[in-house]
């Protein structure tokens, strides 16, 4: 959905229902919401999409804009509910239970890395970045955001937002650089 | 095949939906429905007031522009009563008020006498039973300027004295002579039944009380010679000469 036309077109049919387009919709960004999700550190990624969707749902008829606007809308929402919920966490602390899969690069990942597995380690890697880093090569490279999107749904400058990238990338790199990955692992990722 | 690793890292994060990504289209889809339906589009909501408030904003300034423009437009067309008017009193009517003042000469105050006068209702009308007819009187010992006289407005000739005199020692003195004048009672004989009224009253009062009126009423007057500009004065309830 790179033509702003067809966006247009399919966000004009999910405003009135359609349910091909809403789910067209909903096939093209659900996974970026659960990778940004889960470079966030978000325990349960699918029910906070799930409220993404719903409000995505009930301000259609108010959005205007080609594909990178509406991923950028959409990532704003995400970023929106995931600071609700960090809020709620506060006000009610709660206990986690942190699936150790995502959070921390596993040593034993390496050995069984097929291609849903380089994906999972990918995100464990970028979890271990800095929350803003995180946050910031999340959007750039997940969502695919520009420069100036990703300051937009941040809320920070662009200058600010290269330099989360770029220190974010330096550091996975030289994560990599402690861990190395065998390249069969990587092949099969990509 | 890559030999970056961070390359191959970041297009693992970008690369297209896995199937168990995309798990539960059909529930989110029909959600998303749900809410679509749900929503109604209305138009955004706006500054401008409803039209009931605009109603009521537009009957307040109306109230507001007639109740102050009447005012104002009164003004100039001499529709309102002037500090001045002679026939402006708030007494009431029903209470008989008692009196005293200096009798009235032309030149100097006198002996006092006292007086029943019936004061008005409302502040718009005064009664002229009092009035006493004098022809003005030219004396060359007057201490006021008798061009000031108003005819027929005993009050305003006071009134005028009052403004055209500087402030400063003698002055209540001045105003005190022309309010115990006769100048500008001349021509309130305007009608006989004034007169007669006055020459009426007189002859009641002194067969009453030899010249004592009843003293029915809260007297407002002292009498004394400074408060002969004062209202009670100039509405003329001079008794006798």
């Amino acid at each position: 959905m790179t033509d702003t036309r067809v966006v247009m077109d399919v966000v004009e049919r999910a405003r009135s229902g359609d349910a091909d387009a809403l789910g067209q919709l909903w096939r093209a960004h659900q996974h970026l919401l659960l990778r940004y999700f889960r470079a966030r550190r978000v325990q349960s990624p699918e029910d906070l999409a799930s409220q993404v969707w719903i409000d995505v749902a009930a301000g259609l008829h108010r959005f205007e804009g080609d594909d990178e606007d509406f991923r950028r809308w959409l990532f704003t929402i995400a970023r929106r509910r995931d600071i609700d919920r960090v809020r709620a966490i506060t006000r009610r602390p709660e206990v986690c239970t942190v699936e150790a899969g995502h959070h921390v690069v596993d040593a034993q990942a390496e050995d069984d890395f097929d291609a849903g597995e380089s994906l999972d380690r990918a995100l464990s890697m970028l979890a271990t970045l800095p929350a803003d880093q995180a946050e910031a090569v999340a959007l750039r490279v997940i969502g695919d955001l520009s420069v100036a999107a990703v300051a937009e749904v941040m809320g920070r400058r662009e200058g600010h937002v290269r330099v989360l990238v770029h220190r974010g990338l330096r550091r996975l790199a030289a994560n990599f650089a402690v861990t190395p990955v065998s390249a069969p692992t990587m092949n099969a990722a990509s | 095949m890559s030999t970056d690793p961070l390359n191959d890292l970041l297009r693992t994060l970008s690369a297209p939906a896995r199937t168990d990504e995309l798990v539960g289209e059909a529930e989110a889809v029909a959600r998303m429905r749900s809410v679509v339906a749900s929503v109604d589009v209305k138009e955004p909501p706006t500054m401008h007031a409803s039209p009931s408030r605009r109603n009521r904003i537009a009957t307040l300034v109306a109230a507001g522009v007639i109740g102050f423009g009447g005012v104002a437009a009164a003004g100039p067309g001499n529709f309102l009563p002037s500090a001045d008017d002679p026939f402006v009193t708030d007494v009431p009517e029903d209470k008989p008020t008692e009196t005293t003042e200096p009798a009235a000469t032309t030149s100097t105050a006198a002996a006092t006498s006292t007086t029943t006068t019936t004061q008005p209702a409302t502040a718009q009308t005064v009664t002229t039973e009092a009035l006493i007819v004098v022809p003005l009187v030219d004396d060359p010992t007057t201490e006021f300027d008798e061009t000031l006289c108003a005819e027929g407005n005993h009050g305003k000739t006071v009134s005028s004295v009052a403004h055209a005199t500087e402030s400063g020692p003698g002055k209540g003195e001045i105003v005190s002579t022309a309010a115990h004048s006769s100048c500008g009672k001349d021509a309130t004989d305007d009608g006989e039944d004034v007169a007669a009224d006055v020459e009426a009253d007189d002859a009641g009062e002194d067969a009453d009380q030899g010249g004592k009126p009843d003293h029915a009423g809260k007297p407002e007057d002292t009498g004394r010679p400074d408060d002969a500009g004062s209202r009670s004065n100039r509405d003329g309830n001079k008794h006798d000469d």
